[in-house]
This record gives C-alpha cells, structure tokens and sequence, in this order.
C-alpha cells in the first residue's frame, strides 16, 4: 500500500511537471510564476518523508530540465534542496496543521527565491532586483495557495492525517 | 540509534543527490552531445502527452486570454487608429517606391529575391522564467526542423530553434536572456545585435551615440545571418537612452510578435 501510494505520487508529480511545462506562461501573474513542483515536491517530502522527497525532487528536476531548462541540473538541486528544507524545518518539532504547512512553504519558497538568485549571479545571469523583489514578496502567496489544492491531493490515503485548519484538535 | 541511522541516511542521501546534481551542472555547461540527445530524446518522449494536455486545456487558456485582451482593448483600439493613419501615409508613398524600385530594377536588370520555405507547427510548450524565454513545438527533425533555424509567426521573427528531436524541437524566442540575433534598422541601415534580458524585453545592443536612432523605427534581421534571412520585422524602436560613460546607446525595442499569446508559428526551412 505503501508503496502503491509513492507510485501514485510519483505519477501526480509527472502530471504537474508537464502542466508546468505546458502552461508555464499563463500560471502567473506580474511576471512572478507559479511553481507547481516545488508545492508538489515538498507535499511529497512531507507525506513520504525525506528520502522520497529528495528523489523524486532529484528525477522531476533533472527531466524538467532536459524538457525545457538551460542548464540541466539547476533544478534537481533546487527541488533536492526544497525536500530536504521542508522535513528538517518540520523536524523542529511543529504541529502537523495548516499554518505549519504555510510556514513550510514560506521558508521554503523564500529560500527558494534566494539561492535562485545566487545562482543566477553566480551563472553570470543578470539579476534584477526588481524582480527579485517582486518574487519575495508574491511568490510565497501563491505557493500558499497551492499547497492547500495540492497537499490534500498528496494526503489522501494516509494514516497519519494533516490538519488543514488553523487548530489541531487532535494534538491539543 | 534507530532515529540516528534513520538521520544520517537522509543526510547521505542528500549529499549524495547534492553531488549527483554538481556532477549533471558540470556535463550540461561542457554543451556535450549527448546531453542534447537525451534532451531531444526526453521531449519526443513526453510530445503526445504535453501535446494532448495543451490541446485539452486550449478552452480554458483562450477564455482567460479573451479576459485579458478585452481589459486591454480600449488601449489597443486607439493605438490601432494612430497606426492606420501612419500606415495609410505609407501606403501612398510604398506605391510609388515600388514603381520607383520596378523601375530601377529594369534599369539594373536585378533578380527578384526568393522567397524562403517555411514548416508549420505547433506550440505546444511554454519555458518562460528568469532563465529562460522559450517554446516547444510539435514539429523535429522528421519534418526537417534542424538547430539555429528561424521561427516566424503573422507578426514577424519570434526565435531559433534551439534543440531538435525526431517529433518536437525547442524554439529560444527572442527575449530569451541569452538570444542575440543580428538585425538592422529599416530605415537607416545601421547593424547591431538584438539581446533579450530576464525581465522578457529586447534590447539593441553596439549602436554608438554619434548613430541617430529615430522612435519608431522598424528592426529587421539583417542579411549576414547563416540561417535566418535577412529583411524579417522584428518590432519597431520603443526607447533610445545615452548614458554617460557608455560608448553605446541603450536602445529598447517593442516586439511585434505577442509572446504571451503563440500558438501557430513557421519554422524557416531553408534561406
């Protein structure tokens, strides 16, 4: 069963790759895109823990690259990263609720953003800092957004249930 | 202990992936061959899905773009108007260059210019970010799409084909950061190159501040081009700055081509 459940998100993941890849232009606004596989990515990380996370973050990378990237291993380093930020963050000892999820994906969206831009200078890319800006502050909002359309998606099936409100009566 | 092994395994786990992606960046910057050909391997695999995806998502796609047009019209629709004047005044005068021209072509006994063969395609891809401007079309090299080919659409010149596969290639558009085409201003002739930047916009880059550039005035690829023919529209001079210190102007150009809205496009088959 548990096994069953990786496939099936491994096959959610590949339908979110090529969403993106198709739709790119149009998920977005203000020229700040959407990222459906970071969201995706860190859902799987959170659900099936951190090694499966950082694989599949390592394979959906490496072939969103090869299918429309520049330079082929950007992107594998990035969601490899996103994985393993999300489960150390919620290792600090957090609540499995939705404001913890929204706080995941806040850091690690902005962290995101951050060494994006690194790598980009570093790459010799030009960075502009008024887009850099408008990243920091729209971009987390709208992988907010996403992960609470994404991770009931991921959750689904799953003993140890997330609690998508603001409270968790459970652990209280 | 458990717990620890559990803990350093995710951190081999992550360095080892880590490694893995510094060894892929390294291969993918030496521009190798066979990174080409797993990349066009990887688009031909994935081209009927994304293909069907693109074709079963098109309704939704053209109800938001007919939102964003009709906001947008009242602007476009003045806009229109200013040019159809200008282009009326022109009509007038092309007619009588044009019988000027056919008569000094008689005079020359010149050949009349041929023109290029074109494939259609599709777009069924989009890769627009901070890196990179590009699309993917459902055409490769079966039907004759090879690299550094020239991409047009009703509007004008859009890219170059970037990587070609059997059943689908990659088309770098213009406002790609790393895009530089050469061009040439309609009207005074003058060269230089056409660089796109991570914002989307196009920029003419080595035109020296003694050059009177004029607003307005149409780009067009330039002649010198291997793959791309000379005398294609690319878009007319939205902006000319002289910065201090610079020995260049800064001069930005506003594409013809609407890159947010492609979706048939001809790929330049031969010059």
């Amino acid at each position: 069963m548990k096994l069953f459940n990786k496939i099936i998100h491994f096959v959610i993941l590949i339908i979110f790759l090529i969403i993106q890849v198709a739709f790119a232009e149009y998920l977005g606004m203000y020229s700040v895109s959407i990222d459906l596989i970071m969201v995706t990515v860190v859902c799987i990380a959170l659900v099936d823990g951190m090694t499966i996370g950082m694989a599949m973050g390592f394979i959906s990378g490496l072939v969103f690259d090869l299918m429309a990237g520049n330079i082929v291993g950007i992107s594998s380093f990035l969601y490899t990263l996103n994985a393993f930020l999300a489960v150390k963050v919620m290792d600090l000892g957090i609540k499995k609720m939705g404001a913890s999820l929204a706080l995941i994906i806040f850091l690690v969206t902005e962290i995101n953003i951050f060494i994006e831009g690194l790598l980009r200078y570093l790459f010799n890319f030009n960075v502009d800092v008024a887009q850099l800006g408008r990243d920091i502050l729209i971009r987390p909002l709208f992988s907010i957004a996403l992960v609470f359309l994404i991770f009931p998606i991921i959750n689904l099936g799953q003993r140890r249930r997330w609690v998508l409100g603001f409270r968790n009566e459970e652990e209280n | 202990m458990v717990f620890l092994n559990k803990k350093f395994r995710n951190i081999v786990v992550f360095v080892v992936i880590i490694v893995l992606c510094i060894i892929v960046i390294t291969v993918s910057f030496r521009n190798l061959d066979f990174v080409n050909n797993i990349k066009s391997n990887i688009l031909d695999f994935f081209k009927p899905v994304q293909e069907k995806v693109f074709t079963a998502f098109s309704p939704v796609i053209g109800f938001f773009n007919g939102i964003r047009d009709y906001i947008n019209l009242r602007g476009k629709y003045l806009k229109l108007q200013e040019e159809n004047a200008a282009l009326r005044q022109k009509y007038v005068d092309n007619i009588n260059l044009q019988i000027e021209n056919s008569s000094l072509r008689e005079l020359l006994k010149l050949k009349e210019r041929n023109d290029y063969k074109t494939i259609a395609g599709k777009v069924i891809g989009y890769n627009q970010s901070n890196w990179q401007s590009e699309v993917i079309l459902n055409i490769g090299k079966n039907e004759g799409v090879e690299e550094g080919m020239g991409v047009i659409n009703e509007s004008g010149l859009l890219g170059v084909v970037k990587i070609s596969g059997d059943k689908s290639c990659t088309v770098r558009l213009l406002n790609d950061p790393q895009s530089n085409i050469g061009c040439r201003i309609l009207t005074s002739r003058i060269l230089g190159i056409l660089e796109g930047d991570s914002e989307g916009h196009l920029f003419l880059r080595h035109i020296p501040k003694d050059l009177n550039i004029f607003l307005g005035d149409i780009i067009m690829t330039s002649e010198y081009s291997e793959d791309i023919p000379g005398g294609i529209i690319i878009g007319r001079i939205k902006y000319v700055e002289e910065r201090m210190g610079e020995a260049y102007q800064e001069i930005e150009v506003e594409p013809f081509v609407d890159f947010k809205n492609l979706e048939y496009v001809m790929v330049i088959r031969e010059k």
